[in-house]
């Protein structure tokens, strides 16, 4: 009996890039992150200040407060009352705000997404597939962009379509077209800095609590080290130590929004430090998935 | 005494495997940052030696407690039991006739000597590069330290037997409810493991000029309460987690 009536042949058609593979891993892995409850938790959590932000919105444009409230409510959640203003920066500190909540949840998906397939040895099926490193190293960053995406900029865009609808007119969204663009901007800076610097460590310290450590050693520790080299000699360059910070510097370059001079000067050092950063990871990440491994 | 050389074995088998982890590598890293700090700081050398003291033992209750204590029995406690859940290798070891306490037991007595070793060690370092500043700190701290050090184990072993994802959940608890809540004002704070370090830090820096924050926002209770709060916080997780450990039927360990 031949092998073709046993319907087993190979493809005539036309074969698919192997880049549209890096799809099929984005979708596994949201499929893995959703299927915990303990995800959905830390998204709930997100999700409140968004809600959060989403109800000052529609107060302040719905139930007509005195100019005075409105005003006060607007500066503390960064918010502009003048639609013309530059200031419309609540966006980023709609973005900042979830910093806590993204941390958290990309330290648990480090091991989940990345971590395993090195530990429990499965990245030689990815790689005997029709795909090579590249793929499998952007079809990871994509699902983890995805993933920070869903907590930043798609809620901070949808908090600019909401405010422009509570309005009577298109007048917000013409005279603030950049907002979106830059809320676009921040969004993939997050995503390529975070993404990049997760997958890096996942796929080298590759079990939950290694990276969970190292993670919030990253993030909060430095942040805090930071903050108190920073009020004690009163050297503002002390700030690049801490990522968020520097990720927060670039965005409101993108915003074009600095609350204080020094702010302006750190940006450009800010943006350096991260672009050195990504590239060490990258170069660690491409070190560490080699076929290599298969043939161990 | 069997089953005292076999909890014996146990306790070595574990803390070698603990010892010798990435868990240890990496806990390494906010150490070696916090030395880095206190190195640059160079609090010995400050002419205001209760500035000095003021400021280092900031760095102790903000850095140190309520951070490095934490990550590092994180990474011991919910690896402890947790590691042979994600390796699959607790089936060996309950298949064994030794009972199930025991096995908790060896497990949280491995995890703490390494734990507190570490992290004893570590906050030797840094007075010790303080100075005398640091030796005050050293006689004033040490207990808030050892106490909590073991209040965390004993909660983190507690998650480890209940939640599958033990990290996960250990994670929340030292970033959100640690940090967040323990920060708000009110007695909210007093769910956290921290709240009653940083009362006996307070208590034991008092001598020296160190001030807790002002009472709408932290509000202390004895040190002697504080005391009793985590050496009965300690029992209890322990009771909690051996009570659990000896009634569950784990079904993902195969």
């Amino acid at each position: 009996m031949s092998i073709d009536v046993a319907r087993y042949h190979g493809w005539h058609g036309k074969l698919g890039s192997p880049w549209w593979a890096t799809l099929a891993m984005v979708r596994v892995a949201l499929l893995q992150v959703f299927r915990r409850k303990a995800y959905w938790i830390v998204l709930g959590l997100g999700l409140t200040q968004f809600l959060l932000f989403w109800s000052v919105i529609y107060a302040v444009t719905q139930l007509n407060p005195p100019p005075q409230v409105r005003e006060r409510i607007l500066e503390a959640f960064g918010f502009s009352a003048e639609t013309a203003a530059p200031q419309d920066s609540g966006y980023i500190l709609f973005m900042q705000r979830q910093s806590l909540v993204v941390m958290i949840l990309l330290a648990f998906s480090g091991s989940l997404l990345v971590g395993a397939d090195f530990r429990l040895q499965t990245l030689p099926f990815y790689l005997s597939r029709r795909i090579d490193r590249m793929h499998y190293i952007a079809g990871k960053l994509l699902a983890v962009a995805v993933l920070v995406s869903l907590l930043t900029w798609v809620p901070a865009l949808l908090l600019f379509i909401e405010y422009g609808m509570f309005t009577s007119s298109l007048t917000y969204w013409v005279e603030n077209w950049r907002v979106p663009l830059a809320v676009l901007a921040y969004g993939l800076v997050l995503c390529v800095c975070l993404s990049l610097l997760l997958v890096a460590l996942s796929a080298w310290l590759q079990r939950a609590a290694p990276i969970a450590v190292t993670w919030s050693s990253l993030f909060t520790f430095l942040a805090l080290l930071a903050e108190y080299l920073r009020e004690e000699t009163g050297q503002q360059a002390w700030a690049l130590l801490d990522p968020w910070r520097d990720m927060r510097y670039v965005g409101r370059m993108c915003f074009g929004v600095f609350t204080r001079q020094s702010q302006e000067a750190l940006a450009p050092w800010a943006l350096l430090v991260l672009g050195v950063l990504c590239g060490a990871c990258l170069l660690l990440l491409v070190r560490r998935v080699r076929a290599v491994e298969v043939v161990e | 005494m069997r089953l005292l050389r076999a909890w014996q074995t146990l306790v070595w088998l574990s803390a070698r495997r603990m010892l010798f982890s990435s868990s240890t590598l990496v806990v390494l890293l906010p150490v070696a940052i916090s030395l880095l700090f206190v190195l640059h700081r160079n609090y010995g050398a400050w002419d205001d030696s209760a500035r000095a003291f003021d400021r280092f033992s900031r760095f102790l209750v903000a850095g140190y407690l309520l951070f490095v204590i934490p990550i590092c029995t994180l990474a011991y406690g919910t690896s402890s039991l947790g590691g042979d859940r994600e390796d699959r290798t607790l089936l060996f070891l309950l298949v064994r006739p030794i009972p199930r306490a025991l096995v908790l037991l060896g497990k949280f007595s491995a995890s703490v000597p390494l734990a507190l070793g570490l992290l004893l060690a570590c906050f030797g370092g840094y007075c010790l590069l303080a100075g005398e500043v640091g030796r005050l700190a050293w006689n004033a701290y040490l207990p808030a330290v050892v106490l909590s050090t073991i209040a965390y184990l004993a909660v983190f072993h507690l998650f480890a037997v209940v939640f599958r994802h033990a990290t996960t959940v250990a994670l929340i608890y030292a970033l959100f409810m640690e940090l967040v809540l323990g920060h708000m004002p009110g007695i909210i704070k007093r769910v956290a493991i921290s709240y009653y370090g940083r009362v006996l830090m307070y208590a034991g820096g008092e001598p020296w000029g160190v001030r807790a924050p002002p009472a709408q926002w932290f509000e202390p209770i004895s040190a002697t309460a504080a005391t009793w709060a985590l050496a009965g916080l300690t029992v209890a997780s322990l009771a909690a987690a051996l009570a659990v450990f000896q009634w569950r039927e784990y079904r993902d360990l195969t």
